[in-house]
C-alpha cells in the first residue's frame, strides 16, 4: 500500500524539471547554459547561435522537424539582413526585431525561462539576443499534417465531406468557418503533465447552460494524468458512469455534428492529436440518430429512424428471442414454422443456446478479426469465415441453419447502429441476455430486459436523464426522437439548451403557409 | 445525495400502474363472484374509496408539506399514539410487499415456469425489483414512463383480437342480483384502489406537489377506464366462468389468437403485463424503505434498500406456505385485502385529518 502510494506521489508533479518563475538573463550565455541544461540529451533540440549584422549574439531554440524550415531561413537571413541598418540607433535592436516579426502571424514575448521552454515544447521558434532580458516566441510551425478528409467512420451519401484533423488549430477553424458568430466561445486549457495536451472547450454562449458549462470545466480542470493521447482518455475521465456499456458522451469526427449539437445547447470538448470530438450531454436517442437524418427530406427520415430503433432491438434481442423460443416458448410458435425448426434441430447435437452462443461468439471474433488485419487479408477471413460458419457447420451438422439465419440478421441488424461505440454495447448485452434467455426462457429475457431499462434509466450526462425526451416525457423534445419534423416545425431548442434563447426557428416558415408573392 | 423529484405524469403513471400492476390478472375473478355479470357495475362503484383517500391525502399534504405520512402522523398524534399508525403502515407495506412478490412469482411459475424453484423466480423478481428501489424513486418514474406506453399498447392489442370471441348476452340480465350484491363485489377493487394510499408516502416527491390532487384523481381514472375494460372483455369472452380461474385476464389472453398464424399469444404478452408487474413491486419496496427510514430516522435510504429486500425475499417463502398453490392468496384478496387497505387508505387518513383539523380549530379559538 505504501508503496503504490508513493508511485502515486511521483505521478501528480510530473519528471520534469521545475523551471517555474526564473526570469530570462539579460546574458546570452547564462541563458543557453540555463537552456541546455533544460533540454539535456534530447538530441532534436536545436539551439542554434548566430549574430546579427550588427554583431549581436541571438539564438535560435527550436526542435527539429516541428517548425517550418524553409519560412524559418527566410525569416532569419532575408529579414533580419535587410534591417541591419536600424540597428545602430538607440532601442532599434528591438524595432528591428519587431519589424521582422511581423510577417509571422503569431509572435509573443517570453520573459520566464519556463515560457521559453513551453514555448519551444509547442513548436515555437524561441529567439534571444544578447543584451535582451526577454526572448521572442515565433510560431513558424510546418509540421506535415494529414489533409482534412471525409471522415472514416461517419460517411455520409448527403452532407459535407470535412472530418476532423490531428491538429486543434484547424478543427477549431472548421467549426468557426461553419458558425461565424463571436458567440461562438472556445476556451483552451492544457491537460496532461507530461503531454500538456491542449484541450479545447466549444459553446455557444447564451445557449449552452451555465450550469453545464461549469460542470465541464470542472470535471476537466479535476484531470491529473500523465498524458492525453485521444479524447477517449477524456471521456472516461468525465463520464458520469464509467462503467457502463452505454456512452454517456457522443464522439464525432464530423464538424458539421458538432456545430449541429452547439446549437442545441451542447458543448464541444476537442483533443489537440485526435480527431475524435466529445460532444455532451448525450442521450440514448442520439445514439440512434445520424447527421444525414437532418440534411435528406423529413418524411423520408423518420421511417429510417423506425427502421434503426426496430434493428436496434433486434440486433440486442433476436438470438435470445430464437433460443427463449425454442427451447422454452414454443406454443408461441406457428405450428409449421415450429416443425421446421424442429426438423432442422433434430440434426445438430447441441441445444439451441450453446448453438447460439458458439455462434455468436464466433461472429463477434470475426468481425473483431477482418477489422484489425491489413485490408487484403481481411477480405479473406470474411470469406473463409462465411463458408466455414454458413455452410460448413450447417452440412457437417454441427449448427442447424436457424441459428445461423438467426445470427447472421442479427449481425446486419447490428451494422445499422450509426454510432459505433453506442453499438458496442448492444454488441456486448446481447449475451447475457442470450444465458438469461437459455436458462429462464421468456421470463429470464424480461428480467435482463428489466435490468437494461433500469440501469437506462438510472444514467446521467451531465445531468441530462439518459432516455430524455422519452422519460421524462417532453413532447416538445419529441420532435426529434421517433420522427424528425420538418425543420420548420422545430421551432424550439430543446430542454438542454438555456431557457432565456429557446427561439430556434420563427414558426410560420412552412414552405407553402405564406404568401408567395402572387 | 439531493433527492430526484417526479414529474406529474411520472406520478399519475407510477400510482395507476402501482395498482394495475397485479391487479389487472385477477381483477375479473372477485366482483363477479358476488355481482355475477354485474361485476362492471362493481368495478364502477370500488373508485369511491380511492376518491375519499386521495382528497383526504393530499388535504393533510397541504397541511404538511415535504412530509410523509409517517411524519406528520407523528407531529399530528404525538410520537406515543404514533407508533400504532407507523407499526401498521410498516406492516401493512411488508404484507403488500410480500403478497405482490408471492403473486407474480406464482403466475411466472403457473404460466412458463412449472418446474423451476419459486426461490429462484422470486430471487431474480426481487434483484432486480430491489435495485430499482435502491436506484430510487426518479428511475422507477423513468421506467414506468417507458412501460406504460408499451401496457397501453399490449392491453389495445388484447381487446381488439378478442372482440370475435365476445359473446354480449354473457352480460344480460342487468343487475340481476340486486344491489348488495354488486357492493360487495366492489369490495375487492376498492381494496387494490385503496393502495392509492402511496401517495401519502411520494408526494413529498412530486415536483409541483400542488398538483398532487389532480394527478391522483387521474391515475384513479386510468385505473377505472382500465378495470372496466378488463372486467368487460374478461366477462364478455368467459362468461360465468370468470369467476373459475385464479387469473381471468390470463387465461383471456391464452384463449384468444391471432388467425391460423398466431395460435398462441400468451409467451409475448405476459412477460409486457409481469413487467409492470415489477414496477409495482420496485414501488412497493422502495415505499418499504422509505416508511423503514423514516420510522427509524435513516438519513440514506439505500443503507436500509437490502436489509428489507431480504426481508421481503424470506417473508415470500414464508408466507402462506401451507395453503396450497393460489388459494391462499385469493381468500387474502377476498377477506383480509379490502379492510386492510380501508384502513391504510381512508380511515387513518381520515381519523388524522379530523384530529389535525380539531386541534388547529382549537388554536385557532384560543389565539383569538
Amino acid at each position: 500500500m505504501r508503496f503504490r502510494k508513493h508511485l502515486f506521489h511521483g505521478m501528480v508533479s510530473g519528471p520534469d524539471p521545475d523551471v517555474t518563475g526564473i526570469p530570462l538573463e539579460p546574458n546570452i550565455s547564462k541563458n543557453e547554459r540555463m537552456l541546455k541544461s533544460v533540454f539535456e540529451a534530447c538530441s532534436d533540440v536545436v539551439i542554434h547561435s548566430a549574430s546579427t549584422p550588427g554583431q549581436i549574439d541571438m539564438l535560435a531554440i527550436y526542435i527539429a522537424g516541428l517548425p517550418d524550415t524553409k519560412h524559418l531561413d527566410e525569416l532569419i537571413f532575408n529579414q533580419f539582413a535587410s534591417r541591419s541598418r536600424d540597428l545602430d540607433k538607440p532601442d532599434g535592436m528591438e524595432r528591428a526585431v519587431q519589424a521582422s516579426f511581423i510577417p509571422v502571424s503569431m509572435t509573443k514575448k517570453v520573459a520566464f525561462l519556463s515560457e521559453a521552454v513551453d514555448s519551444i515544447l509547442r513548436g515555437d521558434v524561441v529567439f534571444l539576443f544578447d543584451g535582451v532580458d526577454y526572448g521572442h516566441a515565433v510560431s513558424v510551425q510546418g509540421t506535415e499534417r494529414r489533409a482534412i478528409e471525409e471522415p472514416a467512420s461517419e460517411p455520409v451519401i448527403r452532407g459535407p465531406r470535412e472530418g476532423f484533423v490531428e491538429c486543434l488549430q484547424i478543427n477549431t477553424g472548421l467549426l468557426r468557418v461553419r458558425l461565424r458568430s463571436a458567440s461562438l466561445k472556445i476556451e483552451t486549457l492544457s491537460i496532461g503533465t507530461l503531454s500538456q495536451t491542449e484541450i479545447a472547450i466549444a459553446y455557444i454562449k447564451d445557449i449552452a447552460k451555465d450550469e453545464l458549462l461549469h460542470d465541464v470545466r470542472h470535471r476537466l480542470r479535476r484531470i491529473r494524468i500523465d498524458g492525453v493521447l485521444e479524447s477517449g482518455y477524456i471521456e472516461e475521465l468525465i463520464t458520469d458512469t464509467p462503467y457502463s456499456p452505454f456512452p454517456q458522451i457522443q464522439n464525432t469526427e464530423r464538424p458539421d455534428v458538432v456545430i449541429g449539437s452547439l446549437l442545441e445547447g451542447k458543448v464541444a470538448v476537442i483533443t489537440d492529436g485526435s480527431p475524435i470530438a466529445l460532444v455532451l450531454p448525450m442521450t440514448f436517442w442520439t445514439g440512434l440518430q445520424a447527421s444525414e437524418d437532418y440534411y435528406e427530406r423529413s418524411i423520408t427520415a423518420t421511417p429510417i429512424r423506425w427502421l434503426r430503433i426496430l434493428f436496434t432491438s433486434v440486433s440486442l434481442f433476436l438470438p435470445s428471442l430464437y433460443v427463449s423460443l425454442v427451447s422454452y416458448d414454443h406454443p408461441a410458435l406457428p405450428t409449421s414454422l415450429l416443425l421446421s425448426i424442429a426438423s432442422s434441430q433434430r440434426m445438430s447435437p447441441f441445444p439451441a443456446i450453446i448453438e447460439t452462443l458458439l455462434m455468436e461468439i464466433t461472429f463477434e471474433a470475426l468481425r473483431e478479426a477482418g477489422l484489425r488485419l491489413p485490408k487484403g487479408v481481411g477480405s479473406a477471413v470474411t470469406i473463409v469465415g462465411g463458408i466455414v460458419i454458413g455452410q460448413a457447420a450447417v452440412q457437417a451438422g454441427f449448427i442447424s441453419a436457424p441459428v445461423v439465419i438467426v445470427v447472421a440478421t442479427t449481425g446486419i441488424a447490428s451494422f445499422i447502429i450509426p454510432r459505433y461505440n453506442f453499438g458496442l454495447a448492444f454488441r456486448l448485452l446481447r449475451f447475457p441476455l442470450l444465458l438469461l434467455a437459455g436458462f429462464m426462457g421468456f421470463f429470464g429475457l424480461m428480467i435482463g430486459i428489466i435490468g437494461i431499462l433500469i440501469h437506462l434509466a438510472s444514467l446521467r450526462s451531465f445531468g441530462t436523464p439518459y432516455l430524455y425526451p422519452l422519460a421524462p416525457l417532453s413532447m416538445d423534445g419529441l420532435k426529434d426522437v421517433f420522427i424528425r419534423k420538418a425543420w420548420f416545425g422545430m421551432n424550439l431548442r430543446p430542454r438542454t439548451a438555456a431557457e432565456q434563447n429557446g427561439l430556434r426557428i420563427p414558426p410560420g416558415q412552412r414552405p407553402d403557409s405564406g404568401d408567395r408573392g402572387d | 445525495m439531493k433527492t430526484e423529484k417526479l414529474t406529474q405524469w411520472q406520478f399519475v403513471i407510477m400510482i395507476s400502474i402501482s395498482v394495475l400492476g397485479t391487479e389487472i390478472f385477477n381483477i375479473a375473478a372477485f366482483p363477479a363472484q358476488f355481482a355475477g355479470q354485474d361485476a362492471w357495475i362493481s368495478v364502477l362503484i370500488a373508485p369511491i374509496t380511492s376518491f375519499w383517500c386521495i382528497a383526504v391525502c393530499t388535504a393533510l399534504a397541504r397541511r404538511y408539506p415535504d412530509m410523509t405520512i409517517i411524519e406528520y402522523s407523528r407531529s399530528i398524534l404525538g410520537s406515543w399514539v404514533s407508533t400504532l399508525v407507523e407499526a401498521y403502515y410498516l406492516c401493512f407495506l411488508f404484507v403488500y410487499a410480500t403478497v405482490i412478490s408471492k403473486a407474480l412469482a406464482d403466475l411466472i411459475a403457473m404460466i412458463s415456469h412449472q418446474l423451476t424453484p419459486h426461490a429462484i423466480i422470486l430471487l431474480m423478481l426481487l434483484a432486480v425489483c430491489g435495485t430499482a428501489a435502491w436506484c430510487g424513486i426518479g428511475v422507477i418514474g423513468r421506467c414506468g414512463e417507458i412501460i406504460f406506453p408499451i401496457m397501453i399498447v399490449i392491453a389495445t392489442m388484447i381487446l381488439l383480437i378478442s372482440i370475435r370471441d365476445w359473446n354480449v348476452t354473457y352480460l344480460q340480465p342487468v343487475a340481476e342480483k340486486g344491489l348488495p350484491s354488486i357492493l360487495r363485489g366492489a369490495s375487492v377493487p376498492s381494496g387494490w384502489l385503496g393502495e392509492t394510499v402511496l401517495i401519502a408516502f411520494l408526494i413529498p416527491f412530486l415536483n409541483q406537489p400542488g398538483q398532487a390532487r389532480k394527478a391522483s384523481y387521474y391515475s384513479t381514472l386510468i385505473i377505472t377506464v382500465f378495470m372496466l375494460k378488463t372486467v368487460l372483455i374478461c366477462t364478455l369472452a368467459e362468461g360465468p366462468l370468470v369467476t373459475k380461474f385464479p387469473f381471468p385476464y390470463a387465461a383471456l389472453i391464452r384463449y384468444i389468437s391471432l388467425g391460423d398464424m398466431l395460435e398462441r399469444l400468451d409467451p409475448v404478452f405476459f412477460p409486457i403485463w409481469v413487467s409492470v408487474g415489477f414496477i409495482k413491486l420496485a414501488t412497493f419496496l422502495f415505499v418499504a424503505c422509505l416508511c423503514v427510514s423514516r420510522i427509524s430516522r435513516v438519513k440514506n435510504q439505500r443503507t436500509i434498500t437490502l436489509p428489507v429486500v431480504l426481508l421481503v425475499f424470506a417473508g415470500t417463502t414464508g408466507i402462506m406456505k401451507d395453503a396450497p398453490g393460489m388459494d391462499a392468496i385469493l381468500q387474502f384478496y377476498v377477506y383480509t385485502f379490502p379492510v386492510a387497505s380501508f384502513v391504510a387508505a381512508n380511515a387513518i387518513p381520515t381519523v388524522l385529518l379530523v384530529v389535525d383539523w380539531t386541534y388547529s380549530r382549537r388554536r385557532a379559538l384560543h389565539e383569538a
